[in-house]
């Protein structure tokens, strides 16, 4: 099976690099950290002066190394049984096999935004939704994965098998995330400035 | 207790930065929070989130860079927007900090438009979840407009300028029950020896509202005494919960609740 594990960092405080990047805009950055080499900051093609037209990267989107294995506009189906079979295998009461298991998880679930990208905005929805409970769940562990935690993930992936979903699919598991007391800040944890001036 | 907004985001956060908020707020059984937490929630948050999601809509945007590109160019020439600006690019270099690069540019423009849209449309359901009641001293309508989908796929988290012809909530009338707390308070910033901007702002805009209180049905006038409306509207609590100490303490002074700021020694 593949091992996803080193596709994500758990929770990774503001690197060097991040603090380089923010500099470049006149930002400052409290703490340290390691920041994923996930870009090349030659891309970085717009400058500080406020107001300069930002010129676009490279639209051709840099490939995986991984071969495609799924038709386009569909959910890769390997790498989806491979998330299905590792939320299978996770028992909660094992509190040595859990952490590796949902670190393989959160991986398998990052693998999938390749194909994802193509898929449907409800798709797309629905793997951030899971990604998300994930995500919280690594890092928390008030939030260690219950037998009803687990169920709604489950629920979740089978809704991403499926070729077509509406929004009813996302507003169900919208709600069974929030009623399971996932946070829905995980991914985006940073400290608020309530500086501005309201309009 | 009375829990203001600052607080409320925090424990909408994943650890560890919930931790110290949640486990210094456990102990009290009720905790309240004015309905007006969920316009500074929706100004401060939602409209910055939703503001991502649609730079990663734009047809010239291919990748969480140009987005970077995209915000320091709008945003970055706006002073008033400094606040905004540096939210949006605090967000995202932490959601950078969560990959490893192992998935394409488009992959994680699509993860992280889906990521805001999710975090918008779940974020103001989780934030009433945190708390036991909500006090609506106000009636503020815009508090209450949800953060919804367009039938295009982008957000609407709007907030519609008020004004004193069309006012629909009841700050008018809660600013004058309120009138002898937003008195003093007002008096208390000039025994101040060095007060902050916003409690500046703040006494010039509740003297101004002393001497006609519909001036505070113009649009952004109220969000001015915001921690004080929040306060006020919570004020039978007997415990007042923030972050913002430069604010707070003064508040909790004024109103004589002790403060408790969880995050004092971990900011």
């Amino acid at each position: 099976m593949t091992d996803y594990t080193t596709h994500m960092a758990a929770d990774a405080p503001v690197s060097h690099e991040a603090r380089t990047l923010g500099a470049t805009f006149g930002l400052q950055y409290p703490t340290g950290g390691n920041l994923a080499q996930q870009f090349d900051t030659q891309d970085l093609s717009f400058t500080k002066d406020a107001g300069t037209p930002a010129k676009s990267s490279p639209a051709a989107p840099a490939q995986s190394a991984r071969p495609r294995a799924y038709k386009s506009g569909q959910i890769d189906r390997t790498i989806l049984d491979q998330a299905f079979d590792l939320l299978e295998s996770l028992d909660p009461r094992d509190a040595y096999q859990t952490p590796l298991h949902l670190n393989s998880i959160a991986g398998a679930l990052m693998a999938l935004w390749e194909s994802a990208a193509d898929c449907s905005q409800f798709h797309q929805d629905i793997l951030a939704i899971l990604e998300n409970a994930v995500t919280c769940m690594r890092a928390d562990d008030t939030l260690a994965p219950t037998e009803s935690r687990l169920r709604v993930l489950r629920e979740a992936l089978n809704d991403l098998r499926q070729p077509q979903l509406a929004g009813a699919h996302v507003q169900v598991a919208r709600s069974q995330f929030i009623r399971e007391g996932f946070p829905p800040l995980g991914f985006v944890d940073n400290n608020v400035n309530f500086a501005d001036e309201p309009d | 207790m009375l829990v203001d907004t600052s607080l409320l985001i925090e424990q909408l956060k994943r650890e560890p930065s919930a931790r110290p908020v949640r486990e210094a707020l456990a102990p009290f059984l009720f905790k309240g929070a004015s309905s007006y937490s969920k316009l500074e929630f929706k100004r401060a948050w939602l409209q910055r989130l939703a503001y991502i999601h649609d730079v990663c809509s734009k047809p010239d945007v291919t990748c969480v860079v140009d987005v970077m590109a995209w915000v320091n160019q709008k945003l970055g020439a706006q002073p008033k927007r400094r606040g905004g600006l540096q939210t949006c690019f605090d967000m995202l270099i932490r959601f950078l900090d969560l990959d490893s690069g192992a998935i394409n540019k488009r992959a994680q423009l699509a993860r992280l438009r889906s990521h805001c849209k999710r975090s918008v449309l779940d974020g103001t359901a989780a934030l009433l979840q945190l708390i036991t009641a909500e006090f609506k001293g106000t009636r503020c309508v815009r508090a209450e407009e949800p953060a919804r989908e367009n039938p295009d796929g982008s957000l609407n988290v709007t907030v519609p300028k008020c004004r004193p012809q069309n006012a629909k909530c009841a700050i008018v009338a809660f600013f004058v029950s309120n009138k002898t707390a937003f008195y003093s308070l007002a008096n208390h910033v000039d025994t101040l020896p060095d007060p902050s901007g916003e409690m500046k702002t703040m006494q010039l805009h509740i003297r101004l509202a002393l001497a006609d209180p519909r001036h505070l049905c113009q649009a952004g006038n109220c969000a001015r005494l915001a921690d004080a409306i929040i306060a006020l509207d919570g004020k039978q609590m007997a415990v007042f919960a923030a972050n913002n100490d430069t604010e707070w303490v003064h508040i909790s002074n004024v109103l004589q609740k002790p403060l408790l700021n969880p995050l004092r020694h971990n900011p």
